[in-house]
C-alpha cells in the first residue's frame, strides 16, 4: 500500500510544481504519468490546457505586436498628413507675396530697359536678374507643393510597369551618365497591366531612381526590380549600393523638406510627395536601409485603383 | 490694334503692377480690385481679354466668370490664380476648359496667353 501512495504523492508534487510554473507564465511545461493509468486523465487534461494556453498566448502576443506596428504607422501617417496641410498652407501664403515681388521686379526691369540713358543701367538689370532667379527658385517650391495639393483628380490609364521602369531610366539618362552609375533592371516577365494614374506613378519612380543614383558613389550600382507582390498588387523595388540611411533619419525620411543632400541639390520634397501619391493611389511606399548596407525603397501599387477615403493631407 | 485687357485681382499691388507692365507694352490695361467695379467696366469698355483671379472676396467664382462671359461675348478669360482650391472644385468648375496660369507667372508666358499663343496654358 505504501508504494502507490508514494507514487500519488510524487504525482501530486509534480502537478503542484507544474501548476506553479503555469502561474508564472510558463506554458511549455507538461506532466508525465509515469505509466500510471489513474493519473492519465488529469495529465491529459493538464497538457491539453497547456497546449491551448500556449496557442492563445502566442496569438495574443502576435496581435499585440501587429497592433504596435499599426499604431506606429497610423501615428506616422497622421504626422505626415498634418505636416502636409501645414506645408500646403504655407506655400499658398508665400505664393501671393511672391507673385507681387515678381511683378514689381519685372516692372522695374521694364522701366530700366526703356531708360537707355541711365548710368549703371546694366548693373541694375543684372541685379533684377538675380531677384528673378530667386523668385523662380521659390516658385519651383511653391508650385510643386500647390500643384501636388491640387492634383485630386486621377486619370486612370493602363500601365505596363516594366515599360514604365525602362522609360524612367531613359528620363534619367543624363543623371545616370554623369554618375557613371550602373542601373540594372530586373523585370519580372508577363506582369499584368495596372490601372492607375500614369503621371503620378511615374513621378514616384523618377524620384526613387534619381535618389538611388544620387546616393551611390561614382560608378555605383542601382537595381530596379518589378514583381507581383500578390494577386492584386505590383511591387517595384529600387535598391542602391549607397552608404545607407542612419536609423535616426529613417523616421524623418518622408517628412517635407527633410534632406541630407548638399544645399541646392534637393528640396526634400521628393519622398514626401511620393508618399502622398502612393497613399492616394491606394498603394504604399516603404524603406529598408542600414548604414553600410545600402537602401531599398519598395513601392506597392494596386492593380486596380480603389478609392481611398482617407485624406492624404496635401 | 492694341488689345483691351482687364485685370481683376483683390491684391492691389499685384493687379496694378501687372496693368502697368501691360500698358508699357502697348495694351489698354486697367486694374480692378473689386468685382462690381470690374463688371461695370467690362460692360462699358468691352475688353478683349480678362485676367481674373477667381478668389475675389464676396463673389462666387463661377458666377463672376459667367457674368463676364455674358457681358462680353467672345471675351478671352485667363484665370490667374495662386492655387486652385476646394471651393472651385466643389463648384464643379472644369478648369481644363479655361486657360489658366499659376502665380507668379513669367511675363512672356502671360503675354503669350493674352495673345492666345499655344505656349500659354498651365505649366506643369
Amino acid at each position: 500500500v505504501a508504494q502507490p501512495l508514494t507514487k500519488r504523492a510524487e504525482f501530486l508534487l509534480a502537478l503542484t510544481r507544474a501548476l506553479e510554473q503555469v502561474a508564472e507564465g510558463d506554458y511549455t511545461v507538461r506532466i508525465e504519468t509515469g505509466g500510471e493509468e489513474e493519473f492519465e486523465a488529469v495529465a491529459a487534461a493538464f497538457n491539453a490546457m497547456q497546449n491551448r494556453l500556449r496557442d492563445t498566448v502566442s496569438s495574443l502576443e502576435l496581435a499585440v505586436r501587429n497592433l504596435h506596428v499599426k499604431q506606429r504607422e497610423l501615428v506616422e501617417a497622421e504626422k505626415l498628413a498634418s505636416l502636409g496641410r501645414v506645408v500646403a498652407g504655407v506655400a499658398h501664403e508665400i505664393n501671393n507675396p511672391l507673385a507681387v515681388i515678381n511683378e514689381k521686379a519685372g516692372l522695374l526691369e521694364d522701366l530700366l530697359v526703356i531708360r537707355d540713358d541711365l548710368p549703371s543701367r546694366g548693373e541694375y538689370i543684372a541685379l533684377i536678374g538675380g531677384i528673378n532667379a530667386q523668385v523662380d527658385r521659390c516658385r519651383g517650391i511653391t508650385h510643386r507643393l500647390l500643384g501636388y495639393a491640387r492634383r485630386v483628380d486621377l486619370t486612370l490609364e493602363p500601365i505596363d510597369i516594366n515599360r514604365m521602369v525602362e522609360e524612367v531610366r531613359g528620363f534619367l539618362e543624363q543623371t545616370i551618365r554623369e554618375k557613371q552609375a550602373a542601373v540594372r533592371l530586373d523585370l519580372a516577365p508577363g506582369l499584368p497591366v495596372a490601372l492607375s494614374d500614369r503621371i503620378q506613378v511615374e513621378e514616384v519612380l523618377v524620384n526613387l531612381v534619381k535618389n538611388a543614383v544620387q546616393a551611390v558613389p561614382h560608378g555605383g550600382a542601382v537595381v530596379v526590380t518589378t514583381e507581383l507582390a500578390d494577386h492584386s498588387t505590383l511591387a517595384v523595388t529600387v535598391r542602391d549600393g549607397g552608404p545607407g540611411i542612419p536609423p535616426e533619419n529613417i523616421d524623418r525620411l518622408f517628412e517635407p523638406f527633410f534632406t541630407t543632400k548638399e544645399k541646392g541639390v534637393g528640396t526634400g520634397l521628393g519622398l514626401f510627395i511620393s508618399h502622398g501619391i502612393m497613399k492616394r493611389l491606394g498603394g504604399s511606399i516603404s524603406v529598408q536601409s542600414a548604414p553600410g548596407k545600402g537602401t531599398a525603397f519598395r513601392v506597392e501599387l494596386p492593380l486596380r485603383y480603389c478609392v481611398v477615403v482617407e485624406d492624404p493631407g496635401v | 490694334v492694341s488689345k483691351a485687357v482687364l485685370v481683376i485681382d483683390d491684391e492691389r499691388e499685384f493687379c496694378e503692377t501687372i496693368a502697368r507692365r501691360l500698358q508699357l507694352r502697348g495694351y489698354a490695361a486697367r486694374a480692378f480690385t473689386r468685382a462690381e467695379e470690374a463688371l461695370e467696366s467690362a460692360r462699358s469698355a468691352r475688353p478683349d481679354v480678362v485676367l481674373l483671379d477667381l478668389k475675389m472676396p464676396g463673389v462666387r467664382p463661377m458666377e463672376l466668370l459667367m457674368t463676364i462671359r455674358q457681358l462680353v461675348p467672345g471675351v478671352r478669360v485667363i484665370l490667374l490664380t495662386g492655387h486652385l482650391d476646394h471651393e472651385l472644385r466643389l463648384e464643379g468648375l472644369r478648369l481644363d476648359s479655361f486657360p489658366y496660369l499659376m502665380k507668379p507667372v513669367a511675363i512672356e508666358r502671360l503675354l503669350a496667353a493674352i495673345e492666345g499663343l499655344p505656349e500659354s496654358g498651365e505649366d506643369r
